[in-house]
C-alpha cells in the first residue's frame, strides 16, 4: 500500500491536528458543524484506514448511531414542535429528534476519528512524542494499548500448540470450557510474566534515565512547518468564533442558533482544518504526477 | 478476533436493546392503570389519611357513591377518548351539570423572579403568567386531577412532560408548556390547587369533584409564594 501523505508528517503535526479535530468534534453542537465534522470524518476515514475497515467500521456504527438517534426523543420529551404522542402519553418533539440526530452524528464523527487517530498515531510515534515529558506513562501506555491485540494473538499460538500436543479437547462441551480455562490461565501467567519483562527490560536499557538519547526515524521539515502554521491559523479562527458566539446553537426548547455568513465562515474554516490530510494528500500526488510526467 | 469483535458488537446492541425494551415496557403499562384506577382510586382515597383542609370533607362520601356507580356501570377507557368518551356516557342533561370542573395553569410566579429563570426559557413565560386560562370542561368518572391536566393540554396543544410509576399509579408533573422543574431556582416546580387548597395528595391520586376548581401552579419557592408551602 502507498503510503498517505499525513502519515509521513511529523508526530506533532499529527498530535496537534487530531486534538483540535477531536476537541471541535466533541464541543460543537451546530448542525453546520456536525455535518462539516461526520462527512470529513468518513472522507479521512476512507484515505487512511481504506474503504475495506471503514465498511467494517460501519457495519456497526451505523446501528449505534440509529439507536442513539432514537433513544433521544424515546426519553426526553422537551421541545415547543409537538410532532406526535407517545404510547406512554408524553410528547414526542421535533426538538428532542433533531437533538437525538445531532447527538448520533456527533457519536459517529468522534468514533470515525477516533480510528484515523489509530491508524496514524501508532505506538512509536506516542513513544517519541511523550517518551521524554513522562517516560513511565508512556511506557505504561504504549504496554496497555498493545495488550489486548497480544493477548488475542498469544492465546491463538497457545491453543494451536496445545491443540497439536493432543491436549485440546474437541469433543464435549465441558471437556472444551476446561481446556479453555487451562489456556486461559497459562495465559494470565504469560501476560503477568511479559509485563514483569518489559519493565525490567526497559529499566536494565536505562529507559526514562536523564541524557539518555533514542533514535528515531522523525525530522522536522519545512512542510511541518508550514503545516503547523495552517493547523493553528484555521484552529485559532475557529476557537475565536467559538468563544465570540458564532457557532453557538441550542436545541431547547426550540431550534435556535447564529447562522450568520460569520458562522459559515467558521464553518468553511472547519472544514478546511478537518479535511487537512485529504487536501494534503492531493497536494503530494499533483506534485508526483507533475514529476512523473517530466520524465 | 473478528468474532469477538462481532460478539462485542452484538452484546452492546443487547444491552441497548434491552433498555429500550424497559423502557417500552414501562410505556406500555400506563394505558391499562386507568380502568383499574377507577376501582382502586377511591378506596386508596379512604384509606390515605385525611388530607390536610378542605380537601377531605367532600372527597369521602362523594367517593362512596362512586364506587356504587363504578361497580353498576362498565368501566370506560377514560384517557384514550375522553371527549367522545363523556359525550356518549352523559345522557343525562342533570348529569353533564354535576361532571363539570374548571382548570386553569398559571406560571405566574416566575414574573416575580425572572432573574433566577434560565435565559433560553425566558420567551415561554407569557406578560400575564397564564398559561392556560381557567377552562371549563366536563370529566369522566374516576378521573384524577393528572388525567385532566393530561387530556386538557393535549387538546389545547400545551406542551406537558410528566413521568409514572405504574406501580405505584403516581405520576410526577415535570413540566407544563416547556417550563420545567429547576428552570427557576431549585425550589421551582409545579404543584396543584384544588378549590383553594393544596391537597395532601399526589395529582393522580386526588379524584375529581363535581365543581372542582383545579389550578397548577408554577412555584419558585417550595411552595411558599403561591401559599403552598410546609405549614409552620
Amino acid at each position: 500500500m502507498k503510503q498517505h501523505a499525513f502519515l509521513a508528517c511529523h508526530p506533532s503535526v499529527n498530535l496537534l491536528y487530531f486534538v483540535l479535530v477531536l476537541t471541535f468534534s466533541m464541543f460543537f453542537l451546530h448542525p453546520l458543524c456536525l455535518t462539516v465534522s461526520l462527512f470529513s470524518a468518513l472522507w479521512c476515514a476512507a484515505e487512511l484506514n481504506g474503504g475495506a475497515a471503514l465498511r467494517r467500521t460501519a457495519r456497526y456504527l451505523a446501528p449505534t448511531a440509529l439507536l442513539a438517534a432514537v433513544v433521544n426523543p424515546a426519553f426526553t420529551h422537551e421541545g415547543a414542535t409537538i410532532l406526535s404522542y407517545l404510547p406512554s402519553g408524553n410528547p414526542l418533539t421535533l426538538e428532542s429528534v433533531a437533538y437525538g440526530i445531532a447527538a448520533a452524528a456527533m457519536l459517529s464523527a468522534v468514533v470515525l476519528w477516533f480510528s484515523c487517530w489509530n491508524t496514524v498515531m501508532t505506538s512509536d510515534k506516542l513513544m517519541y512524542l511523550f517518551g521524554r515529558l513522562a517516560p513511565a506513562l508512556s511506557l505504561l501506555l504504549s504496554m496497555t494499548l498493545r495488550f489486548v491485540p497480544r493477548f488475542q494473538a498469544k492465546f491463538r499460538e497457545v491453543t494451536a500448540a496445545r491443540r497439536g500436543m493432543g491436549l485440546y479437547a474437541e469433543k464435549g462441551c465441558l471437556q472444551r470450557l476446561k481446556s479453555a480455562v487451562t489456556v486461559f490461565s497459562v495465559m494470565v501467567t504469560w501476560s503477568l510474566e511479559h509485563a514483569v519483562e518489559t519493565a525490567e527490560g526497559m529499566k536494565s536499557r536505562g529507559y526514562g534515565l536523564p541524557g539518555r538519547t533514542a533514535f528515531s526515524p522523525f525530522r522536522w521539515s519545512r512542510r511541518d512547518g508550514l503545516l503547523v502554521l495552517w493547523l493553528a491559523l484555521c484552529g485559532g479562527y475557529i476557537a475565536l468564533g467559538w468563544r465570540l458566539g458564532g457557532i453557538r446553537w441550542r436545541y431547547y426548547p426550540t431550534l435556535r442558533g447564529a447562522l450568520t455568513p460569520y458562522s459559515m465562515s467558521l464553518a468553511l474554516a472547519y472544514l478546511l482544518l478537518c479535511l487537512t490530510p485529504v487536501l494534503l494528500q492531493g497536494k503530494e500526488a499533483r506534485t508526483w504526477r507533475s514529476i512523473a510526467s517530466k520524465d | 478476533m473478528k468474532t469477538t469483535r462481532r460478539l462485542g458488537a452484538f452484546l452492546l446492541m443487547l444491552a441497548l436493546l434491552l433498555a429500550l425494551a424497559g423502557c417500552g415496557g414501562q410505556a406500555a403499562q400506563p394505558l391499562p392503570a386507568p380502568t383499574q384506577g377507577e376501582t382502586i382510586l377511591p378506596d386508596a382515597a379512604q384509606e390515605t389519611e385525611p388530607p390536610q383542609s378542605g380537601a377531605v370533607e367532600p372527597s369521602a362520601p362523594a367517593d362512596a357513591g362512586r364506587q356504587e356507580t363504578s361497580t353498576a356501570a362498565p368501566p370506560e377507557s377514560g384517557t384514550s377518548e375522553p371527549p367522545a368518551a363523556s359525550d356518549k356516557k352523559i345522557d343525562a342533561p342533570s348529569e353533564r351539570a354535576e361532571r363539570v370542573c374548571t382548570i386553569s395553569v398559571s406560571c405566574a410566579a416566575i414574573l416575580e423572579h425572572l432573574d433566577r429563570l434560565a435565559p433560553e426559557k425566558s420567551g415561554l413565560v407569557p406578560a400575564d403568567g397564564i398559561l392556560l386560562a381557567a377552562t371549563e370542561t366536563e370529566f369522566a368518572e374516576g378521573e384524577s386531577a393528572f388525567d385532566l391536566l393530561k387530556r386538557v393540554c393535549r387538546a389545547n396543544k400545551i406542551h406537558m412532560e410528566f413521568s409514572e410509576t405504574p406501580v405505584y399509579q403516581s405520576a410526577y408533573v415535570e413540566g407544563i408548556g416547556n417550563l420545567y422543574e429547576f428552570d427557576c431556582g431549585e425550589g421551582s416546580g409545579w404543584m396543584f390547587r384544588v378549590n383553594g387548597a393544596f391537597p395532601n395528595v399526589g395529582c393522580s391520586r386526588y379524584a375529581l369533584e363535581a365543581g372542582d376548581s383545579v389550578e397548577w401552579l408554577y412555584t419558585c419557592d417550595f411552595g411558599t409564594d403561591i401559599g403552598g408551602g410546609l405549614a409552620p
